[in-house]
């Protein structure tokens, strides 16, 4: 048995904290033995020479070595004067209570460990285990900041501060996916996935360090440009344009998406990520909301047609900045709603987060988009031919909907309705397993972290959906429904990675296309596998 | 190995808490001191402590609602909430807490998932639960039952609670069922955290300072009670001293029952500075003690510092002059 890292260790030592072995990570099952002893490509030497790669094998962030002695304490001075301003009210009202508690109170019964997917997957190593970084910053903030923690450091846990302790602390604050689920088991309420949030923020917001995906081509861009794609709006109009005409094929009969209407009922905000990578969806929604008579509108001005907030991952500013922008552009357009497409974190900071900064004109009513779909099928004003959809469907919870709003059962409402296969996994619901994508894992890729996601956190969801089709023939294609752009990241990269759909016939895409599919009057079908239609 | 240190490192303070009270028992002024002064000193620490930490969590500000949502949430109407797993006003809310306090909820979710034949397999695991609330619960009996020291006449609730406790009538005195689960949580937590090697490393002396301090409390009253058998009497009119300020001389050191008191007085004086707060944490813990009501009620944030507003028609208002004599645009003439 190998001895257990202690969280001790994250400054004393040598090397990559964590090593997975061939064949440490949990297995999978046929066909898929021949990925038991896959581990995660090695990172190229010669491009992190000058970069803290010391946690494990996979890097988030990336973040420069220090060049000289005086620039590491710096960076040691910053972080402690960050950290004090974490418990400041002052400074970060944001969490307080919940932060304070979570590092306070915790018995340390480790329940929260078997509740860990990243945990439990990875061959259960010690610094992937939920309470490692917590203890790490729990142990910092004893010793550091409450006086005479130096002297009582010795019975309550010990830990010295260095700079690699620090930058091991950064890069393992992305390896938790912000899920929540050990959160819900804790029986006192300790919150490890807030704890990891906050580290994320101190980084962020005191140190300007935070991976590019989320910062640099994350939320600046998204502010400047329009859309963390770094598309336009010219480009956004165009892609819609191309999308109308598909759909156009698909019904038979002219479709309207129409733009910037002025006090149109609702203004529809989609994860722009879809118009890119799958456009049925945005135009199963305008197909949609048309048979159903709705008034609605998209918005082309900058980021009013792309519904993320990565700000809800990392930073509280550019939280704030990017959901200002959208209610503003929902305030101007005089609509009475928002409905934010199938877009897990976009619900959580648009319709929750941003609650308490949207004040006066700016307190727009903000929807779920599963709501109003749920209110469109169980109206009976539209005819479905449920048949159509007669294939195998089971259905991925994004953990923003379920374990942090309690959006559960409109969805799959929906599905017994129109999805006459339809089986859950197994846990699901408030009990479900990330996609592995959460909290930005699904957009970020530098280094060799996709294959990381894909064989770490990614795994057992994986096993998850492999398991909820067992006992189909193996013919028959089977549609995972996931109705949220990150987990669709996630589990369209499962599927590449493991050649799942040459093996099992893994299928994927949202909730919307599966209603539309099943609409009566449609020339074709909007749900494809790989060539073949899903109905003649 | 730094565990095992751990281990022997509590072994340790706890014989030292021992011995500090046995000698006390040897000397009537540490007696004195003990049973005299020691009482209110570590009263004051206690209440002064907890209050202290009580109110800088109550302090901190909760602008948002994050409660871990375990159910459907209150919704459309023809859609079935869960009105304690995801609570939508006050009365569920105070279900789920009262779930979480009396029954444990969330630890009872606990699974485990092991692999079997290439096949994951979610089991329950309940063991943790079921031994972690038969030590809470017990411990609560256990200190009412305490009570019969403090009240005279004995309050009737004690009375009773004492009597269905001992209903097995087993020995004399009868033995308490209480004291029985309380030494068997207390086994099956120590255990759990020295055999299993994943909750060992991480364990620290205060892990097991606390399991084995309870553990010597218990082991010390069962001895006075059923083996060394103590003058209660005596206890009694102590006890009563203590509640009516008017502590007695003690009429004769008994080192067993010195040994109790002293590790009690630790308990009590440690337990606010300690993991053991977590049993006023629990009532104060946003993720369980908030109502999921984000989408149906406006939450304003109270702990913006207020913002001294100039609006542009106060702007203009005191310039208006001034702007028309520089020919600037005006709203309102």
């Amino acid at each position: 048995m190998k001895t257990l890292l202690k969280p001790s260790e994250i400054s004393r030592a040598a090397g990559r904290l964590c090593r997975i072995g061939p064949g440490e990570l949990a297995p999978l099952p046929p066909p898929y033995e021949d990925f038991n002893a896959t581990v995660p490509k090695p990172l190229n030497e010669d491009k992190i020479k000058n970069i803290e790669a010391s946690l494990d094998d996979t890097l988030a962030i990336g973040i420069p070595k220090p060049a000289t002695k005086e620039e590491e304490e710096e960076l040691i001075r910053r972080f402690l004067s960050g950290l004090r301003k974490l418990f400041e009210r002052e400074n970060n009202w944001t969490f307080l209570r919940q932060l304070t508690l979570s590092l306070e109170h915790c018995a340390r019964c480790q329940t929260c460990s078997d509740a860990c997917p990243v945990f439990e997957m990875s061959g259960r190593q010690e610094i992937y285990r939920p309470i490692f970084r917590s203890e790490v910053l729990r142990r910092v903030c004893k010793k550091y900041l409450t006086p005479g923690g130096k002297m009582t450091a010795k019975w309550t846990g010990d830990i010295d501060l260095n700079w690699t302790a620090i930058a091991r602390l950064a890069e393992l604050s992305y390896r938790c996916s912000l899920c929540r689920r050990c959160a819900s088991v804790c029986p006192i309420g300790v919150d490890n996935g807030l704890i990891a949030h906050e580290i994320r923020k101190l980084f962020s917001q005191e140190m300007g360090i935070a991976p590019k995906e989320l910062h640099e081509k994350g939320t600046v861009l998204h502010l400047r440009a329009g859309s963390s794609t770094g598309m336009n709006p010219l480009a956004a109009k165009d892609s819609v344009e191309f999308i109308q005409e598909e759909m156009e094929e698909i019904t038979g009969c002219p479709v309207e998406i129409p733009w910037d209407r002025e006090g149109a009922d609702i203004l529809l905000i989609h994860n722009a990520g879809e118009m890119l990578a799958w456009p049925e969806n945005v135009g199963a929604f305008a197909i949609l909301f048309q048979a159903a008579g709705l008034s609605w509108t998209l918005s082309s001005e900058t980021a009013g047609y792309d519904a993320v907030n990565y700000g809800l991952w990392y930073d509280d500013v550019q939280l704030s900045r990017v959901a200002l922008r959208h209610a503003d552009i929902a305030r101007r357009l005089k609509v009475n709603k928002i409905v934010v497409g199938e877009c897990g974190h976009a619900h959580k900071a648009l319709i929750e987060t941003s609650d308490r900064l949207l004040t006066g004109k700016l307190n727009i009513p903000r929807e779920s988009a599963l709501v109003t779909l749920e209110n469109i099928v169980m109206s009976g004003k539209l005819s479905f031919d449920p048949q159509k959809n007669d294939f195998p469907v089971t259905l991925h919870d994004p953990c923003n909907y379920v374990r942090s709003m309690g959006i559960v059962e409109p969805q799959r409402r929906i599905l017994r309705r129109i999805a006459p296969r339809f089986r859950e996994m197994t846990p699901h619901g408030v009990d479900n397993y990330c996609c592995g994508g959460g909290s930005g894992f699904a957009i970020m890729s530098g280094y060799n972290f996709t294959d990381w996601r894909n064989l770490v956190s990614s795994r057992k969801k994986f096993l998850q959906i492999l398991q909820a089709f067992e006992n189909e023939p193996p013919q028959t294609p089977r549609y995972v429904c996931a109705p949220c752009s990150n987990c669709k990241g996630a589990i369209r990269d499962i599927i590449g990675y493991y050649k799942a759909e040459e093996r099992s016939r893994l299928y994927y895409g949202g909730l919307v296309e599966l209603i539309v599919n099943a609409l009566d009057g449609m020339k074709k079908p909007i749900i494809q596998f790989g060539e073949e239609p899903s109905w003649q | 190995m730094k565990q095992n240190m751990n281990i022997l490192l509590s072994f340790i303070t706890i014989l030292a808490i021992a011995l500090v009270a046995a000698a006390a028992a040897e000397s009537q002024i540490a007696g004195n001191v003990l049973t005299g002064i020691a009482p209110y000193l570590v009263l004051a620490v206690f209440l002064s402590g907890f209050v202290y930490r009580i109110i800088r969590w109550a302090k901190s500000p909760v602008p948002f609602r994050i409660p871990t949502t375990c159910g459907q949430g209150k919704s459309l109407p023809w859609i079935q909430n869960n009105p304690v797993e995801n609570p939508a006003g006050p009365l569920g809310e105070i279900g789920r807490m009262a779930a979480e306090i009396l029954l444990f909820r969330s630890l009872f979710r606990n699974s485990q998932t092991e692999i079997v034949n290439g096949r994951t397999v979610y089991g329950s695991a309940k063991w943790l639960w079921l031994f972690g609330l038969l030590f809470h619960w017990s411990l609560l009996v256990i200190l009412f039952r305490h009570l019969r020291f403090f009240t005279e006449p004995v309050i009737p609730f004690v009375m009773g609670l004492s009597a269905l406790d001992g209903f097995l009538e087993i020995g004399v005195p009868a033995l308490y069922i209480s004291d029985m689960t309380l030494l068997a949580g207390l086994v099956f937590l120590f255990l759990r955290r020295v055999v299993l090697p994943q909750v060992r490393y991480i364990s620290l002396f205060t892990d097991y300072f606390a399991l084995l301090l309870i553990a010597a409390i218990a082991s010390t009253g069962l001895l006075m009670r059923h083996f060394f058998p103590v003058d209660l009497n005596a206890v009694k009119t102590l006890a009563m001293g203590w509640v009516t300020f008017s502590p007695p001389a003690p009429a004769q050191a008994n080192a067993l029952f010195y040994l109790h008191l002293c590790f009690v007085f630790v308990l009590v004086a440690w337990l606010p500075w300690s993991k053991l707060m977590h049993m006023a944490g629990i009532f104060l813990s946003p993720t369980r003690n908030l109502i999921n009501n984000n989408r149906s009620q406006r939450h304003l944030n109270p702990w913006n510092a207020p913002v001294k507003v100039h609006s542009y028609e106060e702007y203009e208002d005191e310039f208006r002059d001034k702007m028309k004599a520089a020919g600037l645009p005006v709203e309102k003439e």
